[in-house]
């Protein structure tokens, strides 16, 4: 369904809010500005500096961003090499007619909600069923419960019975879609309290309640909800069941923190671990109320937001559709806790099915379910508030044989058992251009990632005392190629690819971008990054002389012969050399299907270039696929490593933070270049930024000097002590406070702590006895000193743990926070 | 005899324990399966591993352990995760399972449900699947063996024993994918998956086809194998030539004398092939997507789904040692020189 296009594999999770304009410290030099282009005096272009956000800004100027920051990622393989979309062919039965024949990204075909089946299903034997839309899993979820369900399969499937506050539709045109409320009366929530930029951290919503929305459920057992009207305290229940910790729901802290975590959750959420705690809860930011006869939610987020993120992040993957309290009890026999474990799953004594345990509010309801055989929903008649939905119901199969059998849901759709189906690799040639097929776009793209890193730039991030691994000795180094660091060998792998003929031989979209598709500049409207001129600029030089996909073997030989040349005469290679490159794959798979073409593809170019060196490959395939990110590319352990991953296709830009050298996202694949260093590449607002710098102005404001960016707040020295007469001891250390405007940052406290082993940690605030010129003087009075000093002796070990935390309160463009920095700490002899 | 049973029983259920025991422990002893994601979604993680009891969150780091994650939620609150010690977790298992019969419930295959509810309810199709392989493969393959022992040497031999070569050569799961492939795309005769519980009878009846045929082959080439190689001895005895000598026909003889004395060595041989059986259809129920407790197994290994394993597992231990009983019990009924537990 078209909201699992909204799923995250992956969401770099990052606040949104900001300030007005940059400001300029008092260090900053003359500044150039865009204004200053219509000047006939030369552009002085300064190294930026300042508190800067650029978060409220349009999603023009946002797209003007992301493009200079993609030209610079792509400029220096920090994106790695594209090599497909996850798009491809598709086939499907005549019988399916789709809302639209243009496949629209993050949106689709829209056939199970504008589309028909106009003829019955061959192979269905229930007469009841077919008309319905047939599909197939490899294998049965066996639970409706998202909230406890890591994985985006049961996420489709629940929004087949659930709604969101708001939803989105197939526009007009049938070339786009527009969001619009869908248990909200209205198509955009209120802002309470937005400031001149147009950013809030309150919105408010007026919900259907009453005739307006009613639940259906085809469960005789529970049948007396069947139509049962829609109360507004029946929009808390999902909230209490996801945000009780003792209830231990997969997805339970996935909101805690971040873009759109709502105030007052991390809270609940700590203070819940034996259970529901309604004290807590009546604290958090969402509030049920009723005003003249209307009944509202209002939601309070930590961190300001737009409007249109608001309502995404309040109307996101259907984990908040309305249920009622006394549902929930009845499942558990009067025990709330106890309905917890059974909502959306089948009853431990499996008396109960998910077609009991689930009530609707979507278009659909659960009709069926036979475990590890098929799941089937069918019209939810109770569902009035949108008449886009023909389809008479959904049938799944579960077909556990197309997980390791690329044919087998292929031939269940030629058969007739199911109305869709990918075509897989072998049956291309034949099937392509059947009048059946169609091709999709993807909602990812994949790639080969690099290792770029030089010596001392591995080291630096994976070394001994690295900042991003670190290696347990100097023999678990990676072996650092230096032809992987030449920029000309790493562009002439991307110009060796002939991207076409792969995608071709395996049916997928060939594609040289680093966004999917489904990655909007304007996801308002729906308008594709890709589509952008910021984007065709940021990959104009990729594909100069080129193919439409970046291939040019001519192209490929000539940077080869440059790198060898270059290689050979800095003394790191000498002519006659073989160099042997690793390329890590998830499965031999990968190797069968693309990995040997495109390493032939390499190997035939560099090795006739004439530059006197020749290049073989050697592959590392995990057990565990997963691996190839955990234990190869994640840690720098790789030359070349294929796989992909995704983000908000909503928010590129703020899924350009795996992009970051500093691994802040945890992502971050590809390594080479610190990215927070300033350089003239990257040009925004007659600024030179570092990559880190303008992202992070981009994605939630950022304190820049000489355009990177950096803390405002800082211990610089480690805590020294001095015993006094008395017994107690005078702490000293320097701390760093940066206050210009729209920056504000001061020393709050310091805070002494030790712990030995299990609970026995102890904490206490120290007494501030000043705080002038960056110099900042606590006291351990001698009661304190005695306990602690008593507490080493008694515990072996732990002095090790002896520390101060130096507690700071700041605001960068609107963004409070209070962040400590600790400092190991011990008394002197 | 009864107190040979009973010895026997109580060594079955003492052994079932020992294994389900070391399977525990070397499962648990697997590297703990690491949370993915951003900090947020692996909070969620290891929170709900802590919920399943194979973890535990603690508020500072414990010296000289190495935390599975830790990090520092935006109360400012730490948290460091350390999986549960394995033979806590083992003693917390066996209390549950002997004072209460508390086998757990699934956390990955059914959610919520208890794990012998889902062994119960996937145990039928596996038996049925196994008893019909039995009941088809025994005769058929005592037949073709007797066939081939009378005709020994000669061309229809010749042509058993190859077919039996090559079928058991072949494993079950591989002739299921020929068998699916041909049956159930090219000719369309069979149904190419295990139909639904909706599904008229006539094909579900269809549906026992395939299976059943993949795994008898290899069992009828075995019975077969067999029937002929004892069958073949019998009749070059000494007894044999007497009772011939005696006047009986060659078939009385056979009848009588030499198939009576084959069949020793070759009854207690199904309880055997029975349990062959039910191992082979793991990976079989997982492609032709039968619901069975071998299907079972396989997805709660992969899972993993350590209670559903554990009991899929006491399940096919039991069956496996309370068949070897019954196997040595039988040979006291089929051959009387043999008395069990006899003393000497």
């Amino acid at each position: 369904m078209k909201k699992k296009s909204l799923l995250l594999l992956l969401m770099a999770a990052f606040c949104m809010t900001g300030c007005g304009e940059k400001t300029n410290n008092s260090s900053s030099a003359s500044v150039g500005s865009q204004s200053d282009s219509s000047s006939s005096a030369p552009i002085v272009v300064t190294p930026a500096n300042g508190a800067y956000s650029f978060v409220a800004s349009s999603y023009e100027e946002r797209t003007k961003i992301l493009g200079v920051l993609e030209k610079y990622a792509v400029d220096n393989y920090l994106t790695g090499i594209t090599l497909y979309e996850d798009g491809g062919y598709v086939m499907y039965d005549p019988a399916v007619k789709k809302g639209t024949n243009t496949y629209i990204p993050g949106y689709g075909f829209g056939i199970l909600s504008e589309g028909e089946i106009t003829q019955d299903l061959k192979q269905e034997t229930n007469p009841s069923w077919k008309r319905y839309y047939h599909q197939y899993e490899t294998e049965d979820p066996n639970t409706l419960n998202y909230m406890n369900d890591k994985g985006s399969v049961v996420g489709g499937y629940v929004g087949y019975f659930s709604s969101s506050y708001f939803d989105t539709k197939m526009n007009e045109t049938k070339d786009g879609y527009e969001w619009y409320g869908l248990l909200s009366k209205d198509d955009r929530p209120v802002a309470l309290n937005a400031d001149e930029s147009g950013l809030a951290t309150r919105y408010r919503i007026e919900v259907k309640t009453g005739s307006e929305f009613k639940y259906g459920t085809a469960s005789s057992k529970f049948a007396s909800y069947n139509g049962r009207e829609v109360a507004l305290d029946d929009y808390l229940t999902p909230y209490k069941i996801l945000y009780t910790k003792a209830y231990g729901m997969e997805r339970g802290a996935d909101n805690l923190s971040g873009s759109g975590s709502l105030k007052g959750l991390q809270t609940y959420y700590n203070a819940s671990e034996s259970g529901f705690n309604a004290e807590e809860f009546a604290k958090i930011g969402i509030d049920a109320s009723t005003e003249n006869g209307k009944n509202y939610l209002t939601f309070e987020f930590n961190l300001p937001t737009n409007q249109f993120y608001a309502m995404y992040y309040i109307s996101s993957s259907f984990l908040t559709s309305p249920v009622p309290e006394q549902f929930i009890k009845d499942l558990g026999n009067g025990s709330f806790d106890e309905g917890v474990k059974v909502y959306a799953n089948f009853s431990s004594d499996l008396t109960l099915s998910p077609v009991d345990t689930t009530l609707s509010t979507g278009p659909y309801m659960v009709e069926k379910w036979d475990p590890g055989k098929e799941f089937v929903f069918k019209r939810n008649p109770n569902f009035v508030a949108d008449n886009r939905y023909k389809i008479a119901g959904i049938h799944v199969k579960i077909l556990p044989a197309a997980k390791t059998d690329p044919l087998a849901a292929f031939n269940q759709f030629l058969e007739g058992y199911l109305h869709a189906s990918s075509i897989p690799v072998a049956e291309l040639a034949e099937y392509k251009t059947d009048e059946r097929t169609t091709t999709t776009l993807g909602s990812s793209t994949t790639k080969f990632n690099l290792n770029t890193c030089t010596k001392e730039e591995w080291e630096k991030l994976f070394g001994v005392n690295g900042s991003v691994a670190q290696a347990q000795s100097t023999s678990g180094y990676w072996a650092v190629k230096p032809i992987m660091s030449n920029r000309d060998f790493v562009r002439g792998l991307s110009y060796a690819i002939n991207r076409k003929q792969i995608a071709d031989k395996i049916g997928l979209t060939p594609s040289i971008n680093y966004f999917g598709s489904s990655y909007m500049s304007n996801p308002e409207v729906g308008i594709s990054y890709n589509s952008t001129q910021e984007h065709k600029d940021a990959i104009k030089d990729l594909l100069e002389g080129t193919d439409e996909y970046g291939y040019s073997e001519n192209r490929a030989k000539a940077a080869f012969k440059k790198a060898c040349d270059d290689l050979i005469a800095s003394g790191a290679y000498k002519k006659g050399d073989n160099i042997e490159l690793e390329v890590v794959y998830m499965s031999q798979n990968n190797v069968t299907n693309f990995g040997a073409d495109v390493e032939k593809y390499w190997s035939d170019a560099f090795n006739s270039c004439g530059g006197g060196l020749t290049l073989s490959f050697k592959h590392f395939i995990p057990d565990n696929w997963q691996d190839v990110y955990f234990k190869k590319m994640m840690i720098g352990q790789y030359d070349i490593g294929f796989g992909g991953i995704e983000g908000n296709p909503l928010n590129p830009l703020n899924f350009l933070e795996v992009l970051k050298s500093d691994n802040s996202s945890t992502f971050t694949l590809n390594w080479g270049l610190d990215t927070n260093v300033c350089t003239d590449e990257i040009e925004y607002q007659g600024h030179n930024w570092s990559f880190d710098a303008l992202w992070q102005a981009a994605d939630q404001g950022a304190y820049v000097e000489d355009g990177c960016v950096v803390s405002n707040y800082d211990v610089l020295s480690a805590p020294v002590a001095v015993a006094n007469a008395d017994g107690s001891y005078t702490v000293t250390a320097t701390v760093k406070t940066i206050n210009i405007e729209n920056v504000s940052t001061e020393f709050l406290q310091g805070v002494i702590f030790d712990y030995a082993t299990g609970d026995d940690y102890d904490e206490d605030v120290l007494e501030l006895v000043s705080n002038e010129n960056g110099v900042v003087t606590l006291k351990i009075s001698k009661e304190l000193a005695d306990k602690y000093k008593d507490f080493i002796a008694e515990n072996p070990g732990a002095e090790a743990n002896l520390g101060i935390d130096f507690y700071f309160s700041s605001t960068v463009c609107g963004i409070s926070n209070m962040p400590l920095i600790t400092m190991p700490f011990a008394f002197p002899e | 005899m009864w107190k040979y049973v009973l010895k026997r029983i109580i060594l079955a259920l003492i052994t079932t324990f020992i294994i389900l025991s070391l399977t525990f422990i070397l499962m648990k002893l697997l590297p703990f399966p690491l949370g993915v994601g951003n900090e947020n979604e692996q909070a969620s993680y290891y929170n709900h591993q802590v919920y399943l009891g194979f973890v535990f969150d603690s508020k500072v780091p414990l010296n000289g352990k190495e935390s599975l994650w830790s990090y520092v939620d935006s109360d400012r609150i730490s948290h460091y995760y350390y999986q549960v010690p394995v033979m806590q977790q083992y003693f917390s298992w066996l209390r549950n399972i002997f004072l209460h019969w508390d086998w757990g419930v699934s956390n990955k295959i059914m959610p919520n449900v208890n794990a012998i509810n889902i062994i119960l309810s996937r145990l039928p199709n596996s038996m049925y699947l196994n008893i019909i392989s039995v009941i088809i493969s025994v005769p058929l393959g005592i037949i073709l063996g007797i066939i081939a022992a009378l005709k020994k040497n000669s061309l229809t031999d010749n042509i058993i024993s190859t077919l039996v070569m090559v079928f058991i050569s072949i494993p079950s799961f591989v002739l299921i994918t020929f068998l699916i492939l041909f049956f159930g795309y090219k000719t369309h005769w069979l149904p190419p998956q295990w139909p639904s519980d909706t599904a008229p009878i006539s094909q579900k009846i269809a549906a026992f086809v395939i299976p059943v045929m993949a795994l008898s082959f290899g069992s009828i080439c075995g019975y077969c194998r067999f029937t002929r190689a004892e069958l073949c001895e019998v009749m070059s005895s000494e007894y044999l030539l007497l009772a011939r000598t005696k006047g009986l026909t060659k078939k009385q003889a056979i009848l009588r004398h030499a198939l009576r004395n084959a069949m020793v060595p070759i009854v207690p041989s199904i309880l055997a092939e029975f349990i062959s059986i039910l191992g082979g259809s793991m990976i079989l129920e997982n492609l032709y997507g039968i619901p069975g407790i071998g299907d079972l197994f396989v997805k709660a290994l992969n899972a993993p789904d350590y209670n559903v394993l554990f009991v899929d597992m006491a399940l096919f231990t039991t069956i496996s040692l309370l068949a070897g009983v019954l196997l040595d019990i039988s040979y006291g009924f089929i051959d009387p020189r043999i008395r069990m537990g006899a003393k000497k």
